[in-house]
């Protein structure tokens, strides 16, 4: 059993301290797929934070025998909080998005060459197409990891994958000319 | 290519850190709010263990409602002889059990088989049973007396129906019928018993004549 799996069987046991050193390994990784997602940091701190009350709330449910991923775990519960959110006002948009930090000129040459337009092309794509983009290539997450917090079959999920960056070079194509 | 974009936009994705606030108090206000969940979480427990219980239960009432129908012989019948016990002592009716033995020979009747023997035998069970528990209440014998005549009647008027049956039914027809005798007799010998006066207390029974009858 490694590191991560005593802990879940520890906070499991009602150890909070337990779930404290959980929430220190994930909370930067879900609170940037948050802040991505919905663009803005206050709700993404928020949500971020409710993902981690949900996660303890319902960590009986997650089983470690089954093969359950404990990543996959906590950002299904962040993607399902997202889409409450977008569901609710439907207004998160590029426009509101919030830049990361400092960066340095030459990054921001590249980023206005290259990063912008997909960005864009990104936010055009519908949410599961979305996420399938930003657990992928941002998270480097497994298809079985996106399939469950997606629910879609994995099968369909790397058929899917295929369509959507083709997709996605499509609106960037279409952007450019 | 689309690929190096992203792997662009990965890194610009990757560089984005939680907030100063949330990295030196996250856990401390998180704390604080799943310990105030912790009641909620027996609460849930509480939920799920009603729902398990509820499942449970209403497997139990299905499958005693299905037995109500089996017959003797069927997987299920054990269950309905159960069910019939407890009806018969919660309603403080013995006669219960003969009733609903009964029932199950007259239906068995209409299409004799290997059962109707099983019937036959699971009602002279219960005719036993039942005179054994309604011995010492009065009351109790008189309903099942009653309950004999109706059933001996009912069984009678099955025997003519089915007259391929009328062997077997005889048998506990005969059977019903010194069991209501032997009812009788025992209230016969009661009513006659000078013992059975409670009403006159004892010492009262030699006592002198009224002065007026003296002389007479």
């Amino acid at each position: 059993m490694d590191e991560l799996s005593k802990l879940i069987v520890r906070a499991q046991a009602g150890d909070q301290d337990a779930f404290g050193q959980i929430y220190r390994l994930f909370f930067e990784r879900i609170y940037r797929y948050c802040q991505f997602n919905l663009g803005d940091k206050e709700k993404a701190q928020d949500v971020c934070q409710e993902t981690f009350v949900r996660a303890w709330q319902s960590l009986d449910t997650f089983t470690i025998r089954k093969g359950g991923s404990f990543q996959a775990y906590l950002f299904k519960i962040a993607h399902n909080l997202i889409i409450d959110l977008s569901r609710k006002k439907k207004e998160f948009s590029l426009q509101d998005y919030d830049e990361p930090g400092t960066e340095s000129l030459e990054e921001l040459i590249v980023r206005q060459d290259n990063i912008e337009s997909v960005k864009k092309a990104i936010f055009e794509l519908d949410d599961k197409e979305r996420q399938i983009i930003i657990l992928r290539y941002f998270e480097d997450m497994t298809f079985s990891e996106i399939a469950k917090i997606i629910k879609v079959r994995e099968g369909a999920l790397r058929v899917r994958t295929h369509r959507v960056l083709k997709k996605l070079k499509e609106i960037v194509a279409s952007q450019n000319d | 290519m689309i690929e190096e974009k992203l792997e662009k936009l990965r890194k610009q994705y990757l560089k984005t850190s939680a907030p100063d606030y949330l990295l030196e108090n996250g856990w401390v206000e998180l704390k604080v709010k799943i310990s105030g969940y912790k009641s909620l979480d027996w609460r849930f427990l509480f939920g799920r263990g009603l729902v398990f219980v509820s499942i449970i239960l209403s497997l139990l009432l299905g499958v005693t409602t299905v037995a109500q129908a089996s017959k003797p012989g069927d997987v299920l019948y054990p269950l309905k002889l159960a069910t019939d016990e407890i009806v018969a002592k919660v309603a403080g009716k013995p006669e219960y059990k003969v009733e609903r033995r009964g029932q199950e020979v007259i239906d068995l009747s209409r299409k004799p088989n290997g059962q109707l023997q099983e019937a036959t035998n699971e009602y002279q069970k219960a005719l036993e049973e039942t005179q054994k528990e309604s011995q010492p209440d009065q009351r109790k014998q008189e309903a099942l007396k009653q309950s004999l005549e109706n059933q001996a009647q009912k069984l009678k008027d099955a025997a003519e129906k089915n007259p391929v049956a009328a062997e077997k039914l005889e048998v506990i027809i005969d059977k019903t019928e010194k069991a209501k005798e032997a009812l009788e007799k025992k209230e016969q010998k009661k009513e006659t018993s000078p013992d059975q006066k409670p009403s006159e207390p004892p010492g009262l029974q030699n006592k002198p004549e009224p002065a007026q009858n003296i002389g007479r």
